[in-house]
């Protein structure tokens, strides 16, 4: 680019990245007006597109000249690969989403609340994208909390209304502990220039903070305190019931917060990297959680009888596996991640209603085939991913992988080719040998694709990721997690064990029940619309 | 503490305690209809149980029972006006028959009364008093612990409904028995009975503590409740009237579920026994000695009338009634002397569009009969390893009609089905992996780049999926061996055939006459990510698809040895009719016209000329309905889109106003836009003097347009008790209901978009108007003979109109039996 075009693009390009934050802000600001209320829906949706298309501009901008920045020396806004990777999906995700919720509730009354509710987590989520500096990022954040909240509750009923709570509550402590760790950052090192973390870490590390008569080191604790903001976000251990609470909310709203919103913890810990490598005891509680709720989470999934509830106990598992992806140092598997479980769990909600049809299909098309003998299964399952698996890594030359992306995707990988394997024996009616090829030709296919993604993503990022020793050995935690699975699923199968876990995990996640001598008898409410649950012109 | 302190375990009770717990149960279970699983959908008045003792008092129980609205509001009233059904003169005329004396209220305070009722909000949900025990001591001490048992019980019901998934075996003894192994991990439990610290020990104990029966346990919690014996009835219907989804549900199961009914038992036995558990819990919460409950003598005082809300159903009543009958008042009009084809369609309320605009495309007849077109069958598709009754859920059919490949096309077929286990298996391997504990993470990392495209194209262009494909199959009508060796017979026989052939011909009217093509048309909707698909199909079908009905149907009517048997008993079809068979898409209004290759090569021509105008027809009806659906673009590819669409809580209107069921010729009502109001049954008084048909026709088919006509009803005037509420927040549970969000009680009736919308073009809740064109005297001997009629003419559940006998004029039948005239003030209509 040359010449005088080239001076209006550095002028605009900047402009275009204030614009990408602020338009979401202001739509939703609008859209509260009384005035622009009809067409609310209609604005956001216009101005989540336009975010798109920005985003695909600025992704360009970037591309051609390097990070987009507003602001001199310390930018307060920057727009590099790992702000592209997030603003693509929530844009996307936005725009998809708002669509959807145009039509589904068309006839809401109060759909402009969740117009604005969604303009705002847009923006706040774009400005933690693009945040330059710690207190930037804090910002769009705490903006995205508020605007969680406000999601849950738009519609102001009863049970909207007590989710709304209590994801208000759970996110206030994490909230709560991510602003006192900035608190800490600012008064001991001043504002942190997210391009340069590191250096930031290096010197928070030198610092030790006094509690009382402890004397703890100042980057352990700001890093617990984040990752507990990260983990709340996230819908982890103990508090993983919010997320179930705001199934009361309709499925727009859902697939925004499953898709969009939890995802923040993991981005927070991806761009704070440095500051995870400097607190191993923070780490590794963190894997703890992460692992304690992968399976209890997915324990519930299992049993949850409803749809939308097992897609939301799923999603606490998900969240737990792409902060294990962090702490043990696979920034590219835990972005890889973040994108694909965002568009993957937004498609689930949205299709939620076809459960009875896919049922009724399932049932009446039942699995003809007898699979092989269960060892012949097995061996199988085991042994064809790992030698498929062997040869793509090989193959595709993924040897100098950082040890805990290997790990990771390796593992993931082969726990998704074997199962892949296994159920397929047992799914379609053919021949042992032909079932083997078909599964040979699909783990080549979409096991090549995926390890192709993800190192592919890893590459593309490669300057903004860290690559010093993970505090968290891939190995033990993966081994951790393995076993409580292999243990769980074995107790799985014993009622004397099992049934009671039921009932346990069942439990999980609805509200608390609270003492019955604490219930209140609601107040008889006053002469009530016809139709409560929507506002309408009778 | 032990668990035995306050429920105390005597010897076994002895049967006839037993004994009389079911009969309490069974008397109880009245209040709530049995609920059929959504993949049926099946429509059910909601207080069928309570149908025999009349409309009006039937309502005062649901209101005492439920808290439930019965009748409809002002908002109903003004909705009816936006809609031009009803003017301020209809008001009147209510205001004066209902308010009406001799002297009657003068012109001012009716014009006032009538203002005032336009002007007023909806009344709240009528007040309920304590129905339980555990409720009675809530009430006294202010709290609600009956709402903390109602979660958890709803909760519980879910999973054990849902407990075949389960990867481990549970103990036997029903959902009551499993419920006893599972719930002694929940902690909720402990909490509940104020167990706090030491919960988990001190539950599993309570619960070994419990008898091994869930009828023993429902005898025992009830003591321990301190529910006297006498009292036992009315504090069980109070718990069925706190949870009545499941409850219905429950009454499903124990009433109507196949033996190999595909979900597992939950009946009202175990249904009773947990709740009653959970409640005995949190009155030991509450600190509460059985012999401290509070008694009351009558559980629910007395029923509440709702005053408005019978002038106002009378008013929306008269007013449809006089519309319609004006309309009908009219010489009859022939038909085309020579039409091109006959088109026998499904009674359903949407067929009458297509009807009307099909005659007026073409020189064509119409005529209107049950969408299972008489044929009582079980229907296999191809490749399906399970037949379903595809009839009216009161037949319960014996005979298995499978869509196998046609001659010629075996290879064509096969290789459609080997394409189809390829995706099925593929389709089930993705699922396992998905749930795989260890496996679900890298699927939605890789699984979600290529959804992700894929849902946005189906949000932003939406196309309905496409049919399942037909061609090359037939279904099996005649009885034929399948399978080799042991194979099993499948199909009707000669002797069924003809039977089924004459009843249908017969019943309709269509004894001569016949056109050249007779077009036999099913109906079903396609929609998308709709948990209430079956909703919108064909209610005579049993919430299925027509088409494999409209299939046999024809080919049973094609089949030489049919025709021939047919002739011998004086329906003489001739050679050259040929019937073809079709299936109405009610969110596209395209007609798909079934086994047209196998139709004759003469035929062709017209076939096509009626495709042709199938497609006009269909054009024309997608003009009116989409006027009617708020927000839709116009055009046939509006429809489409709107059918495809997964974000659309409202693919299209079903059923919503219908109100009337019509029987008799076309020509009654041939050329008058009914704006798809009204169920049209073929009928042809002159040929059935005894009242054979009529009485198949008003014991069958209106009986389902009543149940359908109620379930609309009752879904509308009570969208939270009644209906299943708002759509965008439903969450199916178990793949059999849905809930409202999170969690609660499971939903049944009609979404709260299938009957309401916010510019108020929604249903207009009245009771259905049964028109017959045949002398009185010939009803009413019919409704002598038959009781179900006398309940629902008699209890107004069902108004009736027919001709006088001597004069032709149309009159009004009140229940007990009296004529009158139809139109006009008739004070002594409504009872003081």
């Amino acid at each position: 680019m040359t010449g005088e075009s080239y001076f209006v693009y550095i002028e605009v390009v900047p402009l275009l990245l204030v614009l990408l934050v602020a338009a979401p802000l202001v739509a939703a600001a609008a859209a509260t007006m009384p005035r622009l209320r009809p067409w609310s829906m209609s604005l956001v949706q216009a101005v989540a597109g336009g975010t798109v298309v920005a985003t695909a501009a600025l992704l360009s901008g970037r591309v051609l000249d390097g990070p987009v920045t507003v602001g001199a020396d310390r930018a307060w806004l920057r727009f590099d690969d790992l702000s592209a990777l997030l603003a693509g999906v929530v844009t996307l995700l936005a725009t998809m989403v708002l669509t959807y919720a145009r039509r589904n509730l068309a006839e809401d009354g109060r759909a402009w609340r969740l117009a604005a509710a969604a303009g705002l987590l847009l923006g706040g989520t774009l400005l933690l994208a693009t945040a330059g500096r710690l207190s930037v990022l804090v910002g769009g954040w705490l903006l995205a909390s508020v605007a969680v909240v406000a999601l849950v509750g738009y519609r102001g009923d009863p049970a909207g209304r007590q989710a709304a709570r209590r994801a208000s509550t759970s996110l206030a402590v994490g909230d709560a502990a991510l602003l006192v760790a900035t608190g800490i950052t600012l008064a001991l090192v001043g504002d942190v220039d997210l391009a340069a973390v590191g250096p930031a870490v290096t010197e928070l590390s030198a610092r030790d903070l006094a509690l009382g008569p402890l004397l703890l080191p100042a980057a352990e604790v700001v890093t617990a305190l984040m990752m507990i903001a990260a983990a709340g976000r996230a819908a982890q251990l103990p508090v993983f019931g919010w997320l179930t609470g705001t199934l009361a909310a309709p499925t727009p709203v859902s697939a925004l917060l499953h898709a969009g919103a939890v995802n923040a913890g993991g981005f927070l810990l991806v761009r704070l990297g440095p500051a995870v490598e400097a607190a191993p005891v923070a780490a590794w509680t963190l894997a703890a959680v992460a692992v304690a709720t992968i399976v209890t989470a997915a324990g519930a999934a299992l049993v949850r009888p409803d749809v939308k509830g097992a897609l939301a106990a799923s999603t606490s598992a998900q969240m737990g596996f792409m902060l294990l992806a962090v702490v043990v140092g696979a920034p590219a598997a835990a972005l890889t991640h973040l994108v694909g479980h965002a568009f993957y769990k937004a498609s689930r909600f949205l299709g939620a209603g076809e459960a009875v049809r896919l049922a009724v299909g399932d049932r009446r098309h039942p699995v003809a085939a007898t699979p092989p003998a269960p060892t012949m299964r097995a061996a199988l399952a085991l042994g064809l991913p790992a030698v498929v698996l062997s040869a793509l890594w090989v193959g595709l030359g993924l040897d100098g992988l950082p040890s805990g992306e290997a790990w990771l995707v390796a593992a993931a990988a082969y726990a998704a080719g074997a199962q892949a394997t296994w159920a397929l024996c047992g799914a379609w009616d053919r021949s042992l040998a032909l079932v083997a090829g078909a599964a040979t030709g699909v783990l080549l296919v979409v096991g090549g694709a995926y390890l192709a993604l993800v190192t592919g993503l890893g590459v593309l990022l490669d300057p903004l990721l860290t690559h010093a020793a993970p505090p968290v050995d891939a190995r033990v935690a993966l081994g951790a997690l393995a076993g409580a699975v292999v243990l769980a699923a074995l107790a799985g199968r014993r009622t004397a064990l099992a049934a009671p876990l039921v009932g346990f995990l069942g439990g999980l996640g609805r509200s608390r029940v609270p003492r019955p001598a604490t219930v209140r008898a609601p107040r008889p409410l006053p002469a009530t619309r016809p139709v409560p649950a929507l506002e309408g012109s009778w | 503490m032990s668990a035995t302190d306050t429920t105390t375990h005597p010897a076994t009770p002895p049967a006839a305690e037993r004994a009389r717990l079911r009969v309490d149960l069974a008397r109880a279970a009245h209040l709530v209809a049995p609920a059929w699983p959504l993949e049926d959908f099946v429509a059910v008045n909601p207080v069928v149980g309570l149908l025999e003792a009349g409309f009006d008092a039937a309502t005062a129980e649901a209101r005492r029972w439920f808290g439930a609205r019965t009748h409809p509001g002002p908002s109903a009233l003004r909705a009816a006006s936006a809609q031009g059904e009803l003017d301020e003169d209809d008001l009147r005329i209510a205001v004066i028959e209902v308010t009406g004396t001799l002297d009657g209220p003068s012109p001012s305070t009716v014009d006032q009364l009538v203002d005032d009722l336009l002007g007023r909000a909806d009344p709240p949900a009528p007040p309920v008093r304590p129905r339980t025990a555990l409720e009675r001591v809530d009430a006294v001490e202010g709290l609600d612990r009956a709402a903390l048992v109602d979660a958890e019980a709803a909760r519980w019901c879910g999973v054990l409904v849902d407990r075949a998934h389960l990867p481990f075996a549970l103990p036997d003894g029903g959902a009551y028995g499993a419920w006893r192994a599972m719930a002694a991990g929940d902690r909720g439990l402990a909490r509940l009975a104020g167990w706090g610290g030491r919960g988990g020990r001190g539950v599993r104990a309570w619960l070994a503590a419990l008898p091994e029966r869930a009828d023993d346990a429902v005898l025992d919690l009830l003591d321990a409740l301190g529910v006297a014996p006498t009292d036992h009835a009315a504090e069980l219907r109070g718990q069925l009237a706190r949870l009545p989804g499941w409850a219905g549900y429950a009454r499903w199961c124990d009433e109507w579920a196949p033996a190999d009914a595909p979900v597992p038992h939950l009946g009202l036995l175990d249904l009773m026994a947990l709740r009653l558990a959970l409640d005995a819990l949190a009155l030991r919460g509450a600190g509460v000695a059985p012999g401290q409950v509070p008694v009351e003598g009558d559980p629910a005082g007395a029923p509440p009338v709702d005053a408005d809300g019978r002038l106002i159903l009378h008013a929306l009543e008269g007013a449809y009634r006089r519309r319609l009958l004006t309309a009908l008042d009219r010489d009859p009009m022939p038909g085309p002397a020579e039409a091109a084809a006959q088109a026998v369609f499904c009674i359903d309320a949407r067929s009458e569009g297509l009807r009307r605009h099909l005659e007026a495309v073409g020189p064509y007849d119409t005529l209107g009969f049950a969408g299972f077109f008489a044929v009582p069958l079980r229907h296999r598709p191809l490749g399906s390893t399970e037949a379903y009754a595809s009839t009216p859920v009161l037949l319960t059919p014996a005979v298995e009609v499978p869509e196998v490949a046609a001659p010629g096309a075996e290879a064509e077929v096969a290789r459609r089905q080997a394409r189809d286990a390829r995706s099925m298996a593929a389709g089930r391997t993705v699922a396992a992996v998905a749930h795989g504990p260890l496996s679900m993470y890298a699927l939605a990392e890789g699984a979600g780049w290529l959804l992700g495209p894929a849902a946005m194209a189906r949000t932003v262009r939406p196309r309905p999926p496409a049919p399942a494909a037909t061609a090359g199959t037939r279904v099996v009508a005649a009885e034929e061996l399948v399978g080799t060796g042991d194979g099993t017979t499948v199909g009707f026989t000669l002797e069924d055939r003809v039977l089924i052939a004459e009843t249908a011909l017969r019943t309709m009217g269509l004894t001569a006459g016949f056109a050249p093509l007779v077009l036999v048309c099913g109906h079903g909707s396609t929609t998308s990510a709709n948990p209430h698909a079956a909703a919108l199909d064909c209610g005579a079908c049993g919430g299925n698809r027509g088409g494999p009905n409209a299939r046999a149907a024809a080919t049973i009517l094609n089949d030489p040895a049919v025709r021939s048997a047919l002739a011998e008993r004086g329906i003489d079809v001739p050679a050259d009719t040929w019937f073809v068979a079709g299936e109405h898409d009610t969110a596209t209004d395209e007609v798909r016209l079934l086994d047209a290759d196998a139709v004759p090569a003469a035929h062709r021509p017209a076939l096509a000329v009626l495709a042709d105008d199938l497609v006009e027809a269909g054009r024309r009806l997608t003009a009116e309905r989409l006027g009617r659906l708020p927000g839709a673009k116009s055009g046939t590819g509006a429809a489409r889109a709107r059918s495809g669409d997964w974000a659309e809580p409202r693919p299209e209107w079903g059923l919503a106003r219908n109100a009337a069921f019509v029987v008799g010729h076309r020509d009654l009502t041939r050329g008058l836009d009914l704006g798809t109001r009204t169920f049209l049954h073929s009928y042809d008084a002159e040929a059935d003097v005894d009242g054979t048909a009529l009485e198949t026709i008003l014991t069958a088919p209106m009986v389902v347009a009543h149940s359908i006509n109620a379930q609309y009803y009752f879904s509308t005037v009570d969208p939270d008790r009644f209906g299943a509420g708002d759509k965008t927040v439903h969450n199916v549970v178990a793949g059999i209901g849905v809930l409202a969000g999170e969690g609660g009680d499971l939903r049944g009736g009609l979404p709260l978009q299938s009957v309401w919308a916010a510019d108020g073009s929604g249903h207009l809740p009245v009771r259905l108007l049964t028109v017959v064109d045949a002398p009185g005297d010939r009803v009413e001997a019919v409704i002598d003979r038959n009781p179900i009629l006398g309940h629902l003419f008699d209890g107004a559940w069902v108004h009736l109109v027919a001709r006088h006998p001597g004069t032709g004029t149309w009159r009004r039948r009140l229940p007990g039996g009296r004529w009158i005239a139809p139109v006009g003030c008739s004070p002594e209509v409504v009872p003081a």
